[in-house]
């Protein structure tokens, strides 16, 4: 972001997802979307939203382990991408940026609970909707014993992925599940390339440990 | 190639940051090594079912939620520009012009006031009093305190007549003092 820009007195802006249409942003790339906010349309920000919540939000579930509370630190990503929005370098990748920020409300909220170890009610809900979960939720093409292990198997990949340190586990969501580089992921969790690559080759060994009796 | 050097390298090959000669010697090792190829299958199958799996799916109110925040977000905005109306530094120049005017001030000093005020007058000054004894109607104060005290401490050219000059009477007739010492007289319209 030029000075000018920085110094350019603030439109107040604001964001109605219902707002139609959008359609015209697809064309757009990310930072194309992030400029059209930064001058004013206010429609854009619901665009970016649009493009990212749902990503950020199995992001930030598979890091800290509980739906509810992911749905929390998205929205409070998504607030402080519009209040800094006006900050945000334009050299870079805005993906890179609003994932950085989602990656660290995810690693304080993983460092808070465990400061203040708590069972939280959501995590025995949620357990308690996995075990009656209907089994006609599932594909009917496969026997029950097959339903079974897949759903099994499941439950052993997440638990898996819970299992994993902190810092192992950011990295390996966001290659495995997101599909990011090393150097955006070096850039995300504010590391170096060396110790992405050291990180997700030892998260990747500790999963195949785990989730190897549950595969043929 | 070692199995050891294959685990240790497995990501670059799985993610295909490899160049192809690399590549195809860690392929010549799976298809040589059971526990290496079971690894790399296992790593397979369970990226697989993390990517099948839909995780989290965003609840109907999320949006909602999100733009009521947003909107008090812009509300606290506004509200933060409002009082200030400028920058930090009109501010400060505020600031500093009435601390300026406070110190130039002739009373920050403790100098005389640039206006004074005119004396109240509560006694209709005589012709001969406007003369010498122009000072005399301004101290009220002193001439009631003086009342019970000697007529000594009165002005020299104090007249205690003039306390009873016609306005003066007016005042007193009508008072209630007046009238407990006043003489019945009946005074009936028309019978003079």
């Amino acid at each position: 972001m030029t000075p000018a820009q920085a110094k350019a007195p603030k439109k107040a802006h604001t964001f109605n997802p219902a707002q139609k249409p959008r359609e015209r942003y697809s064309e757009f790339d990310d930072s194309q979307v992030v400029q059209r906010f930064l001058d004013g349309d206010e429609r854009a920000f619901g665009e970016l939203v649009d493009r990212y919540d749902t990503r950020l939000v199995n992001f930030v579930y598979r890091t800290v382990g509980d739906r509810e509370r992911a749905q929390d630190l998205v929205q409070e990503t998504f607030i402080r991408v519009y209040r800094h929005l006006h900050r945000f370098d334009q050299s870079k990748k805005f993906s890179t940026w609003i994932y950085t920020i989602a990656s660290n409300l995810a690693k304080n909220e993983l460092r808070n609970r465990s400061r203040n170890p708590l069972v939280l009610f959501q995590t025995i809900k949620k357990n308690w909707d996995a075990d009656h979960r209907p089994l006609e939720w599932e594909d009917e093409t496969l026997k029950p014993d097959d339903l079974f292990r897949k759903r099994h198997l499941k439950e052993v990949v997440d638990k898996a992925v819970q299992e994993l340190p902190e810092h192992h586990r950011i990295v390996f969501v966001l290659r495995e599940l997101e599909g990011r580089t090393y150097e955006e992921i070096a850039e995300i969790t504010e590391t170096n390339l060396g110790t992405v690559k050291s990180r997700l080759n030892r998260a990747r060994n500790n999963f195949a440990r785990i989730i190897a009796p549950m595969i043929d | 190639m070692t199995c050891s050097t294959f685990l240790a390298r497995f990501s670059e090959f799985h993610d295909g940051g490899l160049g192809p000669d690399e590549a195809e010697s860690f392929r010549d090792h799976i298809r040589s090594c059971r526990s290496c190829e079971r690894y790399d299958r296992v790593v397979r199958r369970g990226g697989e079912v993390l990517r099948e799996d839909p995780g989290a799916v965003l609840p109907s109110g999320f949006r909602d939620r999100l733009q009521h925040s947003i909107l008090l977000l812009d509300e606290e905005r506004r509200r933060r520009r409002v009082p200030g109306t400028g920058s930090g530094l009109t501010t400060f120049a505020l600031v500093a012009a009435v601390a300026a005017a406070m110190l130039l001030a002739p009373a920050f000093w403790g100098g005389e006031p640039g206006v004074e005020l005119p004396g109240i007058v509560v006694i209709e000054p005589s012709p001969s009093a406007t003369g010498t004894d122009a000072a005399f109607p301004l101290a009220i104060g002193s001439s009631v305190a003086s009342l019970g005290s000697s007529r000594s401490s009165l002005p020299p050219s104090f007249n205690e007549l003039e306390l009873w000059s016609q306005s003066n009477m007016l005042l007193f007739r009508y008072s209630s003092l007046y009238s407990k010492h006043r003489e019945p007289t009946v005074v009936r319209a028309g019978l003079r």
